[in-house]
């Protein structure tokens, strides 16, 4: 899978445009052939990242930029998602998990949490005014259980 | 993402499929709700054709799980896809959820 396909595309932080990110990112996965596993693990990841980025760094504001570069290239997927909103201070202690989540009334760090164990690499850069969350993952040809760490 | 209701005896059988992500996680939360606020305290969701589930989804899981206890009630899991076994093992709640391969052995679950 050498190809190198890449997509451009500018949302505003309204939760709804997910659909639109998903759709790109779909198609650009199907058309390098990836299997369901990878495809799904991206899109979940994406969804963590969006959330975050509207609800979070734009506290539910429905006017913000979010600009999001993608591509695929050498079997490796990676998504940048690049806005103006707050800086993004990631939860100091890991999430609580299992049980306790049950008993807590929020989920803080979970979805983090879950990026960072459905792909390989995911880096966060505050550029002057501007968040620069990446994400990538590597594709390969076997069901892979545990992602290389990096 | 779809959710289909069915009853067997007093079990609600909830069968969701496609995505269940941050757009759609307050909506089935809704709807799951409405089903225990009428009675329901056993429930088993099937989640043979979900694709996809993302924190927004299990937060609504715990949710429900939180409500149903609190009632005595019952919250049955079956039939989860290996990707999304995958995730609830991320979060640690494989050994917290009751997760049961087919929907026999989940309506088994409330006999026991």
């Amino acid at each position: 899978m050498r190809q190198h396909k890449q997509a451009r595309l500018d949302v505003k932080s309204k939760i709804e445009n997910i659909s639109i990110i998903n759709d790109r990112v779909m198609g650009l996965l199907d058309e390098a052939g990836v299997a369901s596993e990878w495809k799904y693990d991206i899109l979940t990841a994406i969804d963590e990242a969006f959330s975050n980025i509207v609800f979070h760094g734009y506290k539910g504001r429905e006017d913000g930029l979010i600009e999001i570069s993608i591509t695929m290239e050498n079997n490796v997927f990676q998504i940048t998602f690049t806005d103006g909103a707050e800086s993004f201070s990631p939860p100091a202690c890991n999430p609580v998990l299992g049980r306790a989540l049950l008993d807590k009334k929020n989920c803080l760090g979970v979805g983090i949490y879950i990026m960072q164990q459905l792909m390989d690499k995911v880096t966060y850069e505050r550029i002057g005014q501007t968040n620069h969350l990446t994400l990538i993952k590597r594709i390969t040809g076997e069901v892979q259980h545990e992602p290389e760490s990096e | 993402m779809n959710l289909k209701v069915s009853d067997h005896k007093d079990i609600k059988i909830v069968y969701l499929s496609g995505r269940l992500d941050v757009t759609l996680s307050s909506e089935v939360e809704a709807e799951l709700e409405k089903l225990i606020e009428a009675g329901t305290s056993k429930m088993i969701l099937d989640l043979q054709q979900l694709d996809c589930l993302s924190s927004s989804g299990i937060r609504v899981f715990i949710a429900i799980s939180r409500k149903l206890n609190q009632n005595r009630g019952k919250l049955v899991f079956c039939q989860m896809t290996p990707q999304i076994k995958k995730l609830i093992k991320i979060v640690e709640l494989d050994d917290v959820f009751e997760i049961h391969n087919s929907l026999y052995e989940a309506f088994n679950a409330f006999d026991a």
